[in-house]
C-alpha cells in the first residue's frame, strides 16, 4: 500500500504522538467497552427477571379476565372496567450511566381509598378481582421493567458504538500510524545511509586529488 | 293481570321448557375438543336458527344475545308486559346506564339491546336528564350517582348506587307483587349477593366499613351478623351459614368462603333451583319468569364454554364453572 506521508523528522514526531494518543484512547475505550459490557450484563439478567415476572403477571390477569369475560357479558364487562377508579402518574427523568442519558420512572402511587376496583360488587364476577388485583400488582414491574428494557437499548446501542470505535483504533488507526512511522524512520535512516556514503565518497575523491 | 289470564302463556312456556339443555347436553359441550364442534353440536338445539346466521365463529355472543333477547320479548308479550317481570330484566337497563352515566359520549350501538328500554331511547332521555320517565327509586339513583361522581369521580360509586338501587325497585314490585315466589327469589338473590360481597371483600382485605357502603338492604341477612362475622374464620362462617336458609351453600365446604368460582357457581344454582319450583305451579305468572332467569342462566353456560374452547381452557376448569339446568 502507498503511504502518503512526508518522511521528515517533523512529521515523525507529530506521527508519534498521535499514536500515543491513540494508544492511550484505546486503552481508555477498551475499559470503557468492558465495563458497559458488564453493566449490560448485569441488566439483561435483571430484565429477564423482570420480563418473566411481568409476563407470568399478566398471563394470570389475562386469564382472570378471561374467566370473567366467559362468565359475564361483553357489555357488562365493559362496563364494569372500561373507566379507572385510581389514576397512577408516572414522572421521567434522566440519569447518568456510564456517559449514557437513560431514562427513570418513578411510579406515584395513587391513593387507593376503598381499593382498586371500579366497579360495584354485586353485579360483578369475582374472577374479576383477581385479574384487576395482579394486574395492578404488576404496574410497578412493568414501569421498572420499561425503564431498564430502553436502557439495556441504549447501553447495546453504546456497546456497538465503543465496540466500532475500539476497532477501528486496533485494527486500522494504531497499526496504520505504526507503519507510517517505520516508513519514515526507514527513509530517515536510508537518506542518513545515503549521505554518509556521500560524504564517505567524497572524502575519497578529496584525498586522491591530494595524493594526485 | 289476574291467574286465569296466563294459561295460553304457560301452555306455550312448557313447551319451549322442553327444549331447554340440560345437564347432560351441557356436559356433552364442554366436553368438545373445538369451537366449531361445539356450535356444531349447539346447532342442533334451539339455538340452530341464531348460529345459522353467524358469519364467524367467534361472534358467538351475538348468537346467544340475540337468543335471549328473543326469550326476554317473548316473555314480556306473552305476559302483557307485567311489572313483576321487568324487575328481572331492569338489570340490563341498569348496566346500559351505569355505561352512560360513566362517559357522557356511550353511544347507543355499545349498550346492551336486552333491556326494557331501548339504548337510543335511554341515551336521548339521560342526555336530556329526564329522569322522571324512570321508576321513582330509579331516578333519583340517577341523579345521586351523577352528582357524586361529578364530586369525587369514582366510578365505583356509579355502580354501587344503582345496584342498590336495581335490588330496590325490585323489592318494591314483588313485594306487593302476586307471586310470593318472586318475592322469595329476590330476597334470596340479595342475601346471596350480599353473601358474595362479603366473601369477595375479605378475601380482597378491604375493611367491615367498605363492606357497609356495599351492603344490599331488605334481605333476610342483616348487617349485624355479617358484622360478627368479619374477623371470623372460614370455619366459624361456615358453620353460621348452615344455620341460614342457604344451608346447600355450606354443603360444598370450605371451598365455598375459599373460591369464588364454586360460590358463584352454587349462587346461580341455588337461584335457579328456587325459580325451578314455578315448575309446579300451572297457572301464574311464576313459570314465565322461571323461563326468563332458566334461558339467562343457560346464556351464561353457554358462553363459559365457549369462551373457554376459544381460549383452550381445560375441561376441568370449564366443569367447575358449569351451573345447574333448570331442564
Amino acid at each position: 500500500m502507498e503511504l502518503r506521508v512526508n518522511p521528515t523528522r517533523m512529521e515523525l514526531l507529530r506521527l508519534k504522538k498521535r499514536l500515543k494518543v491513540a494508544v492511550r484512547g484505546h486503552k481508555l475505550l477498551k475499559d470503557k467497552f468492558d465495563e458497559l459490557m458488564k453493566n449490560f450484563m448485569q441488566l439483561v439478567n435483571e430484565s429477564r427477571r423482570l420480563r418473566q415476572e411481568v409476563e407470568s403477571a399478566l398471563a394470570d390477569s389475562m386469564q382472570g379476565f378471561m374467566m370473567a369475560r366467559a362468565v359475564m357479558s361483553r357489555e357488562a364487562l365493559e362496563g364494569a372496567i372500561a373507566f379507572p377508579k385510581v389514576k397512577a402518574e408516572i414522572t421521567a427523568s434522566v440519569k447518568n450511566v456510564m456517559s449514557i442519558q437513560v431514562p427513570a420512572f418513578q411510579l406515584v402511587e395513587p391513593e387507593y381509598k376503598g381499593g382498586i376496583y371500579p366497579y360495584g360488587f354485586a353485579q360483578t364476577s369475582g374472577e374479576l378481582d383477581q385479574a384487576i388485583r395482579k394486574l395492578s400488582d404488576s404496574l410497578k414491574s412493568l414501569i421498572e421493567l420499561a425503564e431498564v428494557e430502553k436502557t439495556v437499548e441504549l447501553l447495546a446501542a453504546e456497546i456497538e458504538r465503543t465496540r466500532r470505535r475500539v476497532n477501528a483504533l486496533e485494527y486500522v488507526m494504531i497499526p496504520q500510524l505504526q507503519e507510517k512511522i517505520k516508513f519514515i524512520v526507514m527513509k530517515l535512516d536510508e537518506n542518513e545511509r545515503g549521505n554518509l556514503t556521500r560524504l564517505m565518497k567524497i572524502k575519497d575523491i578529496v584525498r586522491s586529488t591530494e595524493n594526485s | 293481570m289476574r291467574e286465569r289470564n296466563y294459561t295460553y302463556a304457560v301452555a306455550r312456556i312448557r313447551s319451549l321448557e322442553t327444549k331447554l339443555l340440560d345437564n347432560a347436553q351441557m356436559e356433552r359441550l364442554a366436553n368438545a375438543t373445538t369451537l366449531s364442534e361445539a356450535l356444531a353440536y349447539l346447532g342442533e338445539t334451539e339455538y340452530g336458527a341464531v348460529l345459522a346466521n353467524l358469519k364467524n365463529p367467534h361472534q358467538f355472543e351475538d348468537a346467544l344475545n340475540q337468543e335471549l333477547n328473543r326469550v326476554i320479548r317473548l316473555v314480556m308479550s306473552l305476559s302483557e308486559d307485567a311489572p313483576e317481570l321487568r324487575a328481572f330484566i331492569y338489570r340490563y337497563d341498569i348496566e346500559n346506564i351505569k355505561k352512560i352515566l360513566k362517559s357522557e359520549s356511550s353511544t347507543a350501538d355499545r349498550l346492551s339491546n336486552l333491556g326494557q328500554w331501548s339504548p337510543s331511547w335511554l341515551v336521548e332521555t339521560m342526555a336530556a336528564e329526564r329522569y322522571a320517565e324512570f321508576p321513582s327509586e330509579l331516578a333519583e339513583a340517577i341523579i345521586v350517582a351523577r352528582r357524586l361522581y361529578k364530586e369525587n369521580g369514582d366510578v365505583q360509586e356509579i355502580d354501587r348506587i344503582l345496584d342498590q338501587a336495581y335490588f330496590e325497585i325490585g323489592y318494591h314490585l314483588l313485594k306487593n307483587g302476586i307471586s310470593e315466589l318472586f318475592f322469595k327469589w329476590w330476597i334470596a338473590m340479595i342475601d346471596l349477593t350480599n353473601l358474595r360481597t362479603f366473601v369477595r371483600m375479605r378475601l380482597i382485605g378491604l375493611a367491615f366499613a367498605e363492606y357497609q357502603r356495599f351492603f344490599i338492604n331488605y334481605g333476610k341477612l342483616t348487617l349485624d351478623q355479617f358484622q360478627e362475622l368479619w374477623d371470623q374464620p372460614d370455619e366459624k362462617v361456615l358453620s353460621w351459614l348452615g344455620t341460614t336458609p342457604y344451608d346447600n351453600l355450606a354443603s360444598n365446604g370450605a371451598e365455598v368462603l375459599s373460591s369464588l368460582t364454586v360460590l358463584e357457581r352454587e349462587y346461580d344454582n341455588y337461584l335457579t333451583r328456587m325459580i325451578a319450583d314455578a315448575k309446579y305451579i300451572s297457572l301464574g305468572v311464576e313459570p314465565l319468569a322461571g323461563y326468563l332467569i332458566a334461558k339467562e342462566i343457560e346464556c351464561k353456560t353457554l358462553r363459559i364454554i365457549l369462551v373457554g374452547k376459544v381460549n383452550n381452557v381445560s375441561i376441568i376448569k370449564l366443569k367447575e364453572r358449569l351451573r345447574r339446568a333448570y331442564a
